[in-house]
């Protein structure tokens, strides 16, 4: 129940998910989690139904928007009394990007995908990741078919934090560095998926200005104001949308889910 | 309710350096704002845990770490046996029973080249690694080093991260979590791999594990033309030109400095945008710090790269290594110039055929002698370049290995691998030059003394020293344990001290 529950609000009612007992931390909400332990089990534990039962509740439904009095109360929102804006991790991440630039292959099942091509394969082979192609088709399915090399990390999943499955890791590193920017800017996914990003909005608004403003209602929910359609229009029109794409793919609002 | 355990750790809450806290405090002040308020150096720097809390006074402010994948044979390069000599050729018996990893106890093999006195100390070095001749006092020698494994992957773990297992941090994390770095334009801490390839366990000898990401190793090629992944867009990205790449960077700054606005005491917000800026900053100190053909020419000519890249031949050569090698220690001596923390150097890479490291089972004479070669011109050249810019009292080097080879043959030509003992070597950092510490028996098959061997965690306790810090005290709560470098092991070894 703690993990599913990390999972959707970013902090276990524990806070120390492998650690339960007197070497961890006390729960936040002990008998919310003693509920939702009975409930899975009285009614036939279905995840799923976990899943629906939470992102439902009104605790999930909250904004994230803070405020001093909360703040003074309870700043790392224990209690929940906000929602939490999210980092988006890794898979999340890729797979989102496939989704503004509609190439997001949604085909369930069936073997995973590579994103390396096997060198030496005979004995010690190499994983090149940066011989991979990202123009493969085969790997624009969801990060959830990604063929997992355990003994030599995916560089750009990893700069996403991305956990190394060698390891027993209960809650992700959330990292922001030069590194991570650089990957999101200039890797070969990034900027192959920011043109089909362009392509695809090219099809769906007759000009630039309703172009830029397709590609972002995509890319945050909702229109951009006034000030800032003109900027990023302007920008598009010096630049080029392919260029506008990638800026949207790589702000913070993208990134982060309010 | 309030949560009492003495165990809790609020995530957000650990290790929150000065820095940190301001920007929570501060209430999202951009990134200019706040540098403005630490004084522009320290706003360029980030703190370790022990910064400003050091233990001991610091000798060293920077690290290098040489290490020979594959297992360089201590044999033949600077454990002198001049039993060994003697013995050459005839049945090897070593008085019990020995645990081979294959099947090396083939007859007493000598070291395939003479050893020759060098410097004032006289330390007695093989003649294929003469060059580091001309740096001998200032080296200290350990030739009763220790592993645990004879298997390639568990005994490099040990000597990078300290534990066997995958999932810990390597030496450099530590010192980056530690110490922080001292400047934000270039990584903190280094990895130098092999172009060929990596050694065994790839990037988990360098990874960050439990520690926050930003302590793992970053890899750079010098001499390419991305020497960081992703440094520029890759080349399907040919609509992005670098008017545009300015144009983009402003905008999105001002875009989420308006989206900050509206969602204040996220510090994740300015930090991402702090990242982008440095993003940028290290597009153009990376280039910079790597261009090596703006160092003068007697440089060049120090480390044997005046004549620059050739074709050589397919078969491993002693050109080949040494252009490679070297080019790797002038670039860590530039990074190391810049404010780079620490830079680990990697010579060999995996099992691959013809065979490019130092497992030498079939020929020790084929494999060891261009990387050797090239090791040692490398090598001496970084230690001579750093004394002449006063930069070997303050950085401390340490050359080690996986394990060591046998002193009885295997296949007639070849050394079969030695976990129970091997050569480390330490210089500069305040380290006691023109000295050996700690023996092998006769043969260069286990330590003199078998009782008090060197291990790893001695090591790293002692580079830690130099570095100002205690060993014990460097640690990070994970899995309800504090762990650090030296697991529960670990003592400085004060003789090594100048």
């Amino acid at each position: 129940m703690n993990r599913v529950w990390q999972y959707h609000f970013g902090r276990g009612l524990v806070t120390t998910p492998n650690d339960f007992g007197r070497n961890g931390a006390l729960p936040s909400h002990p008998e919310l989690l003693d509920w939702l332990a009975s409930d899975f089990r009285d009614s036939g534990g279905s995840l799923k139904q976990l899943h629906r039962l939470i992102v439902t509740s009104a605790t999930y439904k909250q904004v994230s928007t803070s405020n001093a009095p909360g703040e003074k109360i309870d700043v790392d929102n224990a209690l929940l009394w906000r929602q939490n804006r999210r980092k988006l991790e890794a898979e999340a991440v890729r797979d989102s990007v496939l989704a503004m630039s509609g190439k997001l292959d949604l085909t369930m099942g069936g073997p995973g995908w590579q994103d390396f091509v096997i060198e030496h394969p005979e004995h010690s082979p190499h994983y090149e990741y940066d011989l991979a192609d990202p123009e493969d088709r085969k790997t624009w399915r969801r990060s959830i078919y990604r063929f997992i090399v355990r003994s030599q990390t995916q560089p750009w999943m990893t700069s996403l934090d991305c956990a190394d499955p060698s390891m027993r890791v209960d809650r992700r590193n959330e990292s922001l560095s030069a590194l991570q920017a650089l990957a999101l800017l200039n890797d070969g996914f990034m900027v192959t998926q920011s043109r089909h990003f362009a392509e695809r909005v090219e099809g769906e608004a007759p000009d630039v200005a309703g172009q830029v403003e397709r590609a972002y209602r995509l890319a945050f929910g909702h229109a951009p104001s006034a000030a800032d359609h003109e900027h990023l229009t302007a920008f598009a029109q010096a630049n080029g949308l392919p260029n506008l794409c990638r800026v949207l793919l790589n702000l913070n609002e993208f990134i982060f889910v309010d | 309710m309030k949560n009492d355990s003495p165990f809790h750790r609020m995530p957000e809450r650990c290790g929150l350096s000065r820095r940190e806290f301001l920007w929570r405090s501060g209430g999202g002040l951009g990134g200019l704002a706040l540098a403005s308020l630490l004084g522009t150096d320290r706003a360029l720097a980030t703190d370790g845990l022990l910064t400003g809390k050091l233990q001991y006074p610091a000798k060293a402010k920077r690290m290098v770490q040489f290490f020979m994948a594959g297992a360089a044979s201590h044999i033949d390069l600077f454990d002198y046996k001049p039993e060994l000599v003697k013995r050459d050729g005839q049945p090897s018996d070593f008085g019990e029973h020995v645990e081979a990893f294959q099947n090396g106890l083939g007859p007493w093999l000598k070291p395939v080249w003479d050893f020759r006195p060098y410097g004032q100390s006289g330390k007695m070095l093989s003649e294929v690694v003469a060059p580091l001749g001309s740096v001998v006092d200032d080296m200290a020698f350990i030739h009763n080093v220790v592993g645990k494994s004879g298997v390639h992957s568990s005994a490099t773990l040990l000597q990078a991260t300290g534990f066997q297992l995958p999932g810990f941090p390597g030496a450099g994390c530590w010192v980056s979590y530690g110490l922080g770095s001292m400047n934000d334009n270039l990584p903190t801490f280094v990895v130098l791999p092999d172009h060929r390839g990596f050694a065994s366990n790839g990037v988990k000898n360098w990874d960050s594990a439990f520690l926050p990401s930003q302590h793992s190793g970053t890899i750079i090629y010098p001499g390419t033309a991305t020497p960081i992944a992703d440094l520029f867009p890759n080349k399907a990205g040919n609509y992005i030109t670098q008017e545009g790449e300015s144009a983009a960077q402003r905008l999105m700054a001002d875009l989420n400095r308006e989206h900050a606005a509206t969602r204040e005491g996220d510090q994740r917000l300015e930090a991402r945008i702090r990242s982008y800026e440095l993003a940028a900053k290290m597009q153009l100190a990376a280039p910079e710090a790597l261009d090596l053909k703006t160092e003068p020419e007697h440089i060049l000519k120090l480390y044997g790269l005046d004549r620059g890249a050739q074709t050589w031949p397919k078969e491993i050569n002693a050109e080949e290594e040494n252009f490679y090698f070297s080019q790797k220690c002038l670039a860590a001596r530039r990074l190391l110039e810049r404010g780079v923390r620490f830079v680990q150097v990697w010579s060999g890479n995996d099992n691959g055929f013809p065979r490019r490291n130092w497992d030498s089972h079939e020929d020790v004479r084929r494999d060891h002698g261009p990387l050797a070669r090239g090791m040692a011109r490398g090598c001496a050249a970084f230690i001579q370049d750093l004394k002449q810019r006063g930069m070997l009292e303050d950085t401390i080097i340490l050359w080690t290995t996986e394990f060591g080879r046998m002193p009885s043959s295997q296949g007639g030509k070849g050394r079969d691998h030695n976990p129970y003992v091997f050569t480390n070597w330490l210089c500069g950092g305040g380290i006691k030059g023109g000295t050996t510490h700690g023996e092998s028996d006769q043969w260069g098959y286990k330590p003199l003394d078998r009782k008090h061997p060197t291990e790893v965690y001695d090591i790293h306790a002692t580079l830690l020293r130099q570095l100002g810090i205690d060993h014990t005290k460097l640690t990070y709560r994970h899995n309800g344990i504090d762990r650090r470098l030296t697991d529960v092991h670990g003592h400085v070894i004060e003789e090594l001290i100048a």
